[in-house]
């Protein structure tokens, strides 16, 4: 796991832990039993990015070396972007879009993830104003039917109210719940 | 030009308990930090948990007093300003904090939360900073209607436009924002950068932008400064640091960023182990545990913050041999 000394540590209770090596003994005992599959949820959105870096390569060499798959969960697109070989991308419950993760990015199609991916800072201009959402996350208390994203979208209109939207492939292997995409 | 605030060799340290025996330990937060800060830019000031870039902020807003070294504003050094001036210090320099629940007070109205810097600076009559503060609400983007809420009524997003009308409120030269877009979600940090490039720009505010984030850093900076363990080891205009680095820690820091730009990820310089502990900080340069470039000299000798190209200033022994690719 590439914790140093690991022969001292073993008798450390955690708060004498910092928190990556925190996290490379909860990785630890995720792989004890050898597993099929690793659900990972926000395993570095606590942690510095130079500790995230490692923590994320460890991740990576784990699962090359035991051949395990992995479902990693997190908000950060660029994680995604540089270690998934697919991505779906959720909203208010539902699966909105899902495709190999070049393709996800090259060519969205759901307007959330566009917009999504038109709020990093990373892709605007220094100095330039970024794209933002109308509104906020409905209510998931609430019964509603239809595309429970239409309120804040830029393209949605009636026909989005009245009907559950379905996935549908737009193209290979990549699959879309929006009535207004192609 | 001359800096609107500045600071000189400025070092805080805090006495802490510690070992088996809770015998006194210094643990040094600011080990000798130079910034300036030119009317009317945005500093960004960026570096990991536990670097002393929060306590940078403390110091400026004169919340907590330096142990050592000085910040002047105006040219004028804060310790020898009396009372009054002290006053209009506290005014022209306000502060934007980081989480929206904990920064504003769960028994206040908003109205008396932004109203609150208005009545301590005796500003106006209170039915004129009752005008005032509607119209700082709207100027954030909220309405007036919300005069009357507490803020457990609010999202955190909007939470953190009552905190900037709270610092606007006064009338300020400078803002410090410390973290201020990183508790919040992706699509509503965007709304609130968007708001603060906003009120910079219509009321000539000068910055000083406190973040972890590189590409916020990068999307909002004039110019940066890098801070590791309490020290500055890279400063300069954001293109020339954020493009073309010359610390092996700014470096590290950039390449460590996940980006959804695949151009962006030829990989990439590690920084190995983990951060030292600011109660027993390495002898010789603070990065050199972690530096994949490090050498004898960097155990012995701390570098000294050098200017290396016009306007840009690393502490490096080798910057010259490391970067000599321009």
């Amino acid at each position: 796991m590439g914790i140093p000394a690991p022969g001292e540590r073993l008798k450390d209770y955690p708060h004498q832990l910092s928190g990556g090596m925190r996290q490379r003994v909860m990785i630890a005992m995720a792989l004890a039993c050898g597993p099929e599959l690793v659900i990972a949820d926000e395993p570095t959105t606590a942690l510095d990015v130079t500790i995230q870096a490692q923590i994320l390569e460890l991740l990576d060499r784990l699962k090359s070396e035991n051949g395990m798959g992995l479902i990693l969960i997190t908000h950060n697109l660029g994680i995604v972007a540089e270690r998934a070989h697919r991505t779906a991308i959720m909203y208010a419950g539902e699966i909105v879009e899902s495709a190999p993760t070049e393709e996800l990015f090259a060519n969205p199609l759901h307007p959330y993830t566009r917009g999504l991916l038109a709020s990093l800072p990373e892709l605007g201009k220094p100095g330039e104003k970024l794209a933002t959402f109308a509104g906020g996350v409905p209510l998931l208390t609430s019964e509603f039917a239809g595309c429970p994203f239409r309120e804040r979208c830029p393209v949605g209109d009636e026909s989005c109210a009245h009907q559950d939207v379905e996935m549908h492939e737009a193209g290979p292997g990549h699959l879309v719940r929006c009535l207004k995409s192609p | 030009m001359t800096a609107l605030l500045e600071t000189r060799n400025l070092v805080k340290q805090f006495p802490v308990r510690g070992g088996l025996l809770g015998e006194k330990r210094l643990l040094t937060a600011v080990a000798g930090v130079d910034l300036e800060l030119y009317p009317g830019e945005t500093l960004g000031l960026a570096g990991e948990s536990g670097c002393g870039k929060s306590t940078v902020a403390r110091l400026l807003t004169g919340l907590t007093p330096p142990t050592t070294g000085s910040i002047r504003y105006e040219g004028r050094e804060l310790s020898s300003l009396d009372r009054k001036e002290m006053a209009q210090y506290r005014k022209d320099v306000q502060m934007i904090f980081q989480d929206p629940f904990s920064s504003l007070n769960p028994r206040m109205r908003v109205a008396d939360i932004v109203g609150e810097p208005l009545a301590i600076h005796r500003i106006g009559t209170p039915s004129q900073r009752r005008d005032m503060v509607a119209a700082l609400l709207q100027r954030v983007g909220l309405s007036p209607d919300h005069l009357g809420r507490f803020p457990h009524e609010f999202s955190g997003g909007q939470r953190q436009r009552i905190g900037i009308a709270r610092a606007l409120a006064v009338s300020p030269r400078v803002i410090i924002a410390d973290e201020p877009v990183s508790a919040l979600d992706l699509s509503i940090q965007a709304q609130i950068i968007n708001l603060l490039q906003d009120v910079k720009k219509d009321l000539g505010l000068s910055f000083l932008f406190i973040t972890h984030d590189l590409s916020v850093l990068r999307h909002l900076s004039d110019r940066v400064a890098i801070m590791y363990l309490g020290r500055i080891v890279e400063s300069g205009k954001r293109d020339d640091v954020l493009t073309a680095p010359l610390h092996p820690y700014t470096e590290a820091l950039l390449s460590a960023i996940p980006s959804i730009d695949p151009k962006k990820r030829e990989r990439r310089v590690m920084a190995r182990g983990e951060l030292p502990s600011p109660l027993s900080p390495p002898s010789g340069c603070p990065f050199h545990t972690r530096c994949p470039y490090a050498q004898e000299r960097c155990s012995k000798e701390r570098p000294e913050l050098l200017e290396k190209e016009p306007g840009h200033r690393a502490a490096c022994h080798f910057s010259e041999r490391i970067y000599r690719r321009r």
